[in-house]
């Protein structure tokens, strides 16, 4: 029943979404409004095939009909009910049907949104290219990825494996990879305009201001998926680590690199028209990267902890990236012309100045990111020797670039349009100079040492003073809404980029980590901090035994844990930290302590500042959130000031 | 007059004082910067030095983790003999050079910065001077467009006043 | 002009991308542990240490005969599965020169007893500084075996989940010019 639900779902989806985008493109052709709206009702099919495939798996799941291939091969009885919702995404041929109920979704919101334009050439290309976009992804489960083949069980069947018990540690793993998703998946929208926009060559600004909101959108749940990951890695990991610069980490911050160049870029391409061919590349090549991504982390080409089993699906992933990159470079050459702008940037020392400054390194720096993850493969391709891109040096490259960022979101926000006087932006960038230097102080009479952390808190509290100048100027004028609105609501992001930079820089460079072995009773010093091992805790929870060591830390009792999962016989470890707001301690049990617990081998590991990445990434939400809040009613005119030439008489034509 | 006077010399003190902001705020960054630069960052027990040079070092059997991170029992043999090795008095460099010989330069998560590897180092740089490059030409040439524009020729002026005489009359 | 220059931009980034495509799509995608040691071929590393039963063991002193050098665990369910393999094996060769000794690879002194006692065998087994010499062997999981020629020199190396049968090992020291068992 649920393979059959499903296998249905997939095909109505798969069947519709070509079905539909044939008819829109005939529609267009013919100028046929009823054909238009025909396709737009064979589009809502894709969205009832979407729902119907992910019912189908969840009711599998959580029926535990071990005769669906998916949960013969993750599910299980044991798994408890969190777990087993999220089992659904666990694995993957579960993800791309995830995958593909998020793309339906946003495919839904589209139709409903502009279904009063759907004759309009621009939205019915942009449909036409989400359908086609359906159409690799349903195909994806039709065949290689499929999660509904029936299977025969075995005589003498009791119980699935269950998900990996990496996946099952913790509750994050109910709302990571959906997050990441909304924030993938979304970007499919904007790209497709842009698409839509290429090909029937209107490149002016009636498509971006459409698909600002959804690009704001996408970021934000993209950021939010990293920040949980990042979360996630650290309450599991046991070294304190939150981020390694791992390919599949790598290749999910390529398109937040590029989507948040575009997010500035646009503003520029908003009020002056420019930036036209940069706007474009940076919106496809987001979307190309997150295809890219998904190639990477699903074909086992790099290794990676995070690495989803492999399969013939690697391939696949990469001939559609191949395809999106053709089509996009080829479109943007076609229409190279008329993407160009007429105007110039007067001036380095201005907003487009700098927001062309911000393009260039926010490209530099993804493609440092790019470059340092396939290297291993470069090197192998053409010498034949296997080397390794790790932690140092991804960490000695991001540190310049992140710190030229900071400067630039400190200036950046106090440069006038057009043109600056050096005397403006002194006067302007005074008071943020001094929070800067007053930040650096702060940390000295701390006790931060080192030249490099010591420069980047500086600049970090550079920008920081511009933002809060620009928020308390805002409220100032115009009281709580001073808070809400692009600008405003962008300056509160940038507070919390810069509370991660800097719980990034601190957590780094003052990173303390040691090995003890501990006897019973036994007590140690270190990183500011006692610790003694008072005992072990073994209890059976579940589908695993936990061994807990008690360890005393300055008076609170932490416990580092050892998961035994009977059937699979993985152990995974829990660290235990102790959170502050200036410094987390976290403990980690290294093995199994043997001869019954006399004596335990603990990693004691104590950051500075962890709890400002969280704080970082609340204030990030909340920023995107008020961003995203209507300043002004916008109404849809066509500026003057940036349309295509002869769109001014078009507009007169209409009016008489 | 007096107003204006006095006008004047309030925006003398501010720019005076402005200036001398600066000024103040340059040495107190620097002294601070030179207080914190003199501080001791290295590790400072040798546990912190064998973690410090375990997160160099990758796991020969794992996904990508380096020594420091994962916890398979060649991880931790491998700790414990960085371990050792400290104690012995060796330089990090020497106990780097021991996986070399033993597992190859792939053990090493920092790529080689000489050879057909170090490109790895000076590829971005290079990207970045270009990136800088093409900027400032493209500010270049939007300058020299700037300044071909500046310059009224006659033939705009004879439009203009072609303009006005057909308006003034309509 | 602009056209053309937009065309000559466009081939150039679609060049270097398809290059990008043609890399992702060749690379091995098989990769195991890319990180590989061969000591197959090498003189083997010296060692030397105290065993299971108090004595000291040196590789050195061995020279000259055959050396079936074998990584185990207690807690490694394939050594387990191996370890009556090498107890035949150790009984058919006994009168000959081929020496079995095995190290004990992360895992305590008293575990690694417990593991003999069960299992049997008599062969001498290092319990010190065993990280080391793992290290020096290249070795990464257990069960591994190595077999050592009397020259001194590594020939052969075994691994896989159940570790190695008495049968391959006699075989191989036959082939390699080795004596035969009983």
């Amino acid at each position: 029943m649920n393979v059959a639900l499903g296998d249905a779902g997939i095909v109505l989806a798969l069947a519709a979404s070509l079905v539909a985008a044939a008819t829109l493109v005939v529609a267009q052709r013919k100028a046929d409004e009823q054909l238009h709206r025909t396709g737009v009702r064979i589009a809502w099919v894709v969205v009832v095939g979407a729902v119907l495939s992910f019912v189908a798996l969840e009711r599998a799941l959580i029926t535990r009909d071990f005769e669906v291939l998916f949960v013969f091969e993750n599910g299980s009885h044991r798994t408890p009910a969190l777990y087993n919702f999220a089992t659904a995404w666990a694995a993957l041929e579960g993800s791309i049907v995830l995958w593909g109920l998020v793309l339906a979704g946003y495919l839904a919101v589209v139709l409903t949104k502009f279904r009063h334009r759907v004759g309009d050439p621009l939205v019915s290309w942009a449909i036409i290219v989400m359908l086609v976009v359906c159409t690799f992804f349903f195909g994806l489960m039709l065949g290689p990825a499929d999660p509904f083949q029936r299977v025969t069980l075995p005589p003498g069947f009791v119980d699935g494996p269950g998900p990996n018990p990496l996946l099952q540690n913790n509750p994050l793993m109910a709302v990571h990879p959906p997050m990441l998703y909304l924030g993938y998946v979304g970007f499919t929208v904007p790209f497709a305009f842009a698409l839509a926009a290429l090909i029937t060559g209107r490149v002016g600004e009636g498509w971006l201001v459409e698909t600002r909101r959804w690009t704001l959108f996408a970021w934000g749940f993209l950021t939010l998926g990293i920040v949980f990951g990042a979360w996630w890695s650290y309450d599991v990991l046991g070294w304190g680590g939150y981020w390694g610069w791992d390919p599949v980490e790598n290749v999910s911050f390529l398109p937040w690199l590029t989507g948040t160049a575009y997010l500035h870029s646009v503003m520029i391409q908003e009020r002056r028209g420019m930036l036209r061919v940069w706007n474009i590349s940076l919106l496809c090549a987001t979307f190309a990267l997150t295809i890219l991504g998904t190639f990477i982390t699903r074909s086992g080409v790099l290794e990676s902890v995070h690495a989803f089993s492999e399969g013939s699906i690697g391939p696949l992933f990469l001939g559609f990236f191949a395809l999106i990159a053709a089509v996009s470079i080829g479109l943007i050459g076609w229409r190279g012309d008329r993407l160009r702008a007429p105007g110039r940037i007067d001036s380095p020392l201005s907003r487009e100045g700098s927001f062309l400054a911000n393009n260039v390194v926010f490209a530099v720096f993804a493609f440092v990111v790019l470059l340092g993850t396939v290297f291993p493969l470069i090197v192998e391709a053409v010498r034949d020797e296997r080397i390794s891109v790790g932690v140092p040096y991804f960490e000695r490259m991001s540190m310049p670039v992140g710190m030229v960022l900071l400067f630039l979101m400190a200036v950046a926000p106090v440069l006038p349009w057009r043109k600056a006087s050096g005397e403006l932006l002194r006067h302007r960038l005074e008071w943020p100079a001094w929070f800067g230097v007053g930040c650096l102080v702060l940390a000295v009479m701390f006790g931060a040492r080192g030249l490099t952390p010591l420069i980047a808190f500086a600049l970090a509290g550079f920008a920081a003073g511009a933002a809060l100048r620009q928020l308390a100027l805002a409220t100032r004028r115009n009281g709580w809404r001073g808070l809400v609105g692009r600008t405003n609501g962008g300056m509160i992001v940038h507070l919390g980029v810069i509370l991660v930079a800097v719980a990034f820089a601190a957590s780094n460079s003052y990173l303390r980590q040691s090995e003890f072995t501990l006897d019973r009773g036994e007590s140690v010093e270190f990183a500011d901090a006692t610790y003694r091992y008072d005992g072990l805790e073994v209890e059976s929870v579940d589908e695993k035994i936990v061994t807990a060591a008690l360890i005393d830390v300055d008076g609170e009792l932490l416990r580092p844990a050892i998961n035994q999962f009977i059937v699979s016989g993985m152990t995974i470890g829990t660290p235990d930290t102790l959170g502050g707001f200036t410094r987390d301690v976290q403990l980690a049990l290294i093995a199994l302590p043997t001869d019954d617990g006399d004596s335990v081998v603990l990693r004691v590991t104590s950051q500075p500042l962890i709890a400002w990445l969280w704080v970082g990434g609340i204030l990030i939400a909340v920023g995107t959130a008020f961003s995203a809040f209507p300043h002004r009613l916008h109404r849809r005119p066509v500026e003057p000031v940036s349309a295509t030439p002869g769109a001014t008489a078009e507009v007169e034509a209409r009016a008489r | 007059m007096t107003e204006r006077a006095t006008d004047a010399s309030t925006a003398s003190f501010r720019r005076q004082w402005r200036w001398l902001s600066w000024v103040l705020m340059a040495i107190i960054a620097g002294a601070a910067l030179v207080i914190g630069a003199t501080g001791d960052t290295g590790p400072q027990t040798d546990g912190e030095r064998v973690s410090e040079l375990a997160a160099t070092i990758r796991c020969p059997q794992c996904r990508g983790q380096s020594v420091a991170e994962s916890n398979v029992t060649i991880a931790r043999e491998i700790r414990a003999d960085i371990r050792e090795r400290v104690a012995a008095g060796e330089s990090d460099d020497e106990i780097r050079q021991v996986y070399i010989d033993r597992f190859g330069r792939s053990v090493v998560l920092t790529p080689d910065a000489g050879g057909f590897t170090g490109l790895v180092w000076v590829v971005p740089v290079v990207a970045a001077a270009l990136g800088l490059a093409a900027v400032g030409f493209a500010f270049q040439r939007w300058r020299a467009e700037a300044a071909e524009l500046v310059a009224a020729t006659d033939e705009d002026r004879d439009l203009v006043e072609r303009l006005r005489r057909e308006r003034g009359s309509a | 002009m602009a056209r053309r220059g937009a065309l000559i931009a466009a081939l150039a980034i679609a060049v270097v991308t398809g290059a990008f495509v043609v890399l992702l799509a060749v690379s091995d995608s098989q990769r195991t542990g890319s990180v590989s040691f061969e000591v197959v071929g090498d003189v083997a590393p010296a060692f030397a240490g105290n065993t299971l039963d108090g004595s000291h063991y040196d590789l050195a002193e061995q020279r000259g005969d055959w050396v079936v050098l074998n990584f185990f665990a207690s807690w490694c369910v394939g050594c387990r599965v191996e370890h009556p393999e090498l107890v035949e094996f150790n009984e058919r060769h006994r009168e000959t020169n081929v020496q079995l000794v095995a190290v004990m690879f992360g895992d305590t002194e008293r575990a690694a007893r417990a593991f003999f006692d069960e299992l049997g065998g008599d062969w001498p087994a290092l319990v010190e500084d065993t990280g080391g010499i793992a290290i020096d062997y290249g070795v990464t999981a257990v069960p591994e075996t190595l077999l050592i020629a009397p020259s001194g020199r590594v020939i052969q190396k075994w691994i896989g989940a159940n570790g190695v049968t008495a049968e391959e090992l006699a075989t191989t020291i036959v082939q390699a010019g080795g004596p035969a068992g009983d």
